[in-house]
């Protein structure tokens, strides 16, 4: 077959692949059949035939993957158990009486939540149904006091232990330490600039967020540290071990996952409904992931044969695109498709062609990882299909319409376009420490 | 017939979801373990990667799908189709289900004929102390497929009786 016809059975592909998803197909199938019959097109039927049946045990049989349903497993845990419960009251003491104090502390204890977790949606439901209710009695603008939930929520994917990027590193390969490691910095900084927008905008109009009277004497303030230290424990934990080098990045999953539960045991809040509820979940979602994953792999071979990827970095090269144009075209990709699709399966649809198209651009791939996440991240939050909206929506019920959270996810999405600026025009934001690591 | 299927079916995606939970939890004590070992008398527990990754990692990340199936816990676009009728909605899940099947079943063929050809051939790595063997971790993908296919099989024929209004014995004719 001419190079031109299997180019053009590689783009057909996609369009028969969105089409697909359009009509309800589970995205895991969809990639998979269209892979299937287009390596049967490009190959033979035996090439096809060859790889369905032994890929998907040569990739679920991954050392390097084993992070993913440990830090799974980690999140669970640490959420069943009640861990992470305590956070908002915490936040609450500390930060209450500034300005825009509960969205503020809103905005930590989500963040912390999130990061813990691993899981934006298990934050935003959490979350949702404990500091939401009590900005609103405090007569909160409830624009305000949803969207901060949405927001927040989103954070744990950049603050380690992040699932997205050990799937990331594992797909470009690229070290799964440093990339973990890059998303510190960025995420703070994510953290305090929504901090800094909540507080200057309940500076400026006193009406969003009405001043309240949090006293808490010392012992009380004393009392919820005691509560909630494992969390940071959890999270500095699993940081320390890869930056100390105690652990491997991928035994890093296991050792968090383990120091949740004998943590939740002494605290003894480790019953054994909590941990078969845990398990399951972890093995369910990693089952997800691989589905989809497994596909992904299946797509990424057969769009080798057909050249697409070739193709693509070759205009990358005539055109003389630069590092910020493959970059800004990628952002495109990833906010027109991430209205419509699920962030993980949407980063393993386009990894395999944006990993070559980055490579012969010359970016530099951990600081690609930060900016993909970045972009999935504000995926979860932009109209029509923002997931977390529709979680603290379903949480609120009629008591907030859902056109009011994406009025208050404007203005965190505003901040994003800031954000998204910085990483891009300083790439040292997310180089920093995992440059120290050398 | 189609009730005993049925709860053949939901008895088998529970056992396969039992052993993934079992395995995502030795996993975690097995790597922990080995992690405190290494730290403490620097001597690691033997095979740790290998199990890890020939009979761990396959449990969980393959065996849970087929009750992901049964309980249709995969990410569906629903944007499109919101406004379609039920009967519609029925049809395409319908449709669906059976390419997953038809999928899931070219998968799990394939397979076995992988994991024929690694059982007689005896598949092993060398690890420290013992060869650990390879090829029965290798059924794992033609077990699931097979239940996969069960489960799909039978929510298509729920789905286009429900999109023809018609019961489950004459759509299947």
């Amino acid at each position: 077959m001419d190079p031109g016809s299997a180019a053009l059975i590689g783009i057909a592909s996609l369009v028969a692949l969105l089409a697909l998803l359009a009509l309800r197909a589970p995205i895991g199938i969809a990639l998979g059949l269209v892979s299937l019959v287009g390596i049967m097109i490009l190959r033979g039927p035996n090439a096809a035939f060859q790889l369905l049946g032994g890929l998907p045990f040569a990739f679920s049989a991954s050392w390097t993957l084993s992070a993913v349903p440990m830090f799974l497993l980690m999140g669970a845990l640490a959420f069943r158990s009640g861990l992470t419960a305590s956070l908002y009251d915490a936040a609450r003491l500390f930060l209450g009486r500034m300005p825009g104090g509960l969205a503020v502390a809103t905005n930590f204890a989500s963040a912390g939540f999130a990061a813990a977790s691993g899981s934006s949606l298990a934050t935003a439901a959490a979350m949702g149904r404990l500091a939401i209710p009590e900005m609103l009695r405090y007569r909160y603008d409830p624009a305000l006091a949803t969207s901060v939930v949405a927001a927040a929520g989103t954070l744990g994917a950049l603050i380690p232990p992040s699932i997205a990027m050990v799937i990331y590193g594992w797909f470009a390969e690229q070290p799964i330490g440093k990339l973990l490691i890059a998303g510190i910095l960025p995420g703070l900084l994510t953290a305090f600039i929504y901090a800094a927008m909540i507080i200057v905008r309940s500076l400026l109009n006193p009406k969003l967020a009405p001043p309240i009277d949090v006293r808490a004497t010392r012992a009380e303030k004393l009392a919820a540290l005691i509560d909630v230290w494992p969390i940071p424990v959890l999270i500095l934990g699993v940081i320390g071990g890869i930056y100390g080098g105690v652990t491997t990045p991928t035994e890093a999953g296991a050792f968090g996952a383990l120091l949740t539960a004998v943590i939740a045991l002494v605290k003894r809040k480790l019953t054994l409904s909590v941990l078969l509820q845990s398990l399951f979940e972890a093995a369910r979602t990693t089952a997800v992931i691989f589905m989809i994953g497994f596909s992904a792999i299946l797509f990424t071979r057969f769009l080798a044969f057909s050249g697409v990827p070739g193709l693509l970095t070759d205009m990358i090269q005539d055109s003389q695109a630069t590092v910020l144009h493959v970059v800004l075209v990628a952002m495109l990709i990833y906010l027109v498709l991430g209205m419509f699709l699920d962030p993980l399966g949407l980063m393993l649809l386009t990894l395999p062609i944006l990993v070559p198209a980055f490579e012969q651009a010359g970016v530099n791939m951990i600081w690609a990882g930060v900016l993909i996440v970045k972009f999935l991240e504000i995926g979860f939050i932009t109209p029509p299909v923002g997931m977390n909206a529709f979680v603290i929506k379903a949480i609120v019920g009629d008591q907030v319409a859902l056109t009011t959270i994406f009025r208050g996810l404007a203005w965190f999405i505003a901040m994003e376009v800031i954000i998204t600026g910085l990483l891009i025009a300083f790439p040292e934001i997310s180089l920093l420490l995992p440059d120290l690591m050398d | 017939m189609l009730q005993f299927l049925e709860s053949l079916a939901d008895r088998l995606t529970k056992v396969l979801l039992w052993m993934a939970g079992l395995a995502i939890f030795l996993m975690m004590v097995h790597v922990g373990l080995d992690i405190a070992l290494k730290y403490f008398f620097s001597s690691p527990v033997p095979s740790t990667l290998e199990i890890t990754t020939y009979y761990y990692m396959p449990l969980v990340a393959l065996a849970p799908i087929a009750i992901l199936q049964r309980e249709r816990g995969h990410i569906v676009v629903e944007l499109f189709t919101h406004s379609a009728s039920k009967r519609l909605r029925s049809f395409l899940d319908g449709v669906m289900a059976l390419l997953a099947a038809g999928f899931m079943g070219l998968m799990g063929w394939f397979s076995t004929i992988e994991a024929i050809r690694k059982t007689e051939r005896g598949e092993f790595v060398f690890v420290t102390y013992f060869d650990l063997l390879v090829w029965p971790a290798r059924w794992i993908v033609p077990v699931t497929a097979a239940v996969f296919v069960l489960v799909a099989l039978l929510q298509a024929l729920g789905d286009l009786a429900k999109a023809f209004g018609k019961p489950p014995a004459e759509a299947a004719s």
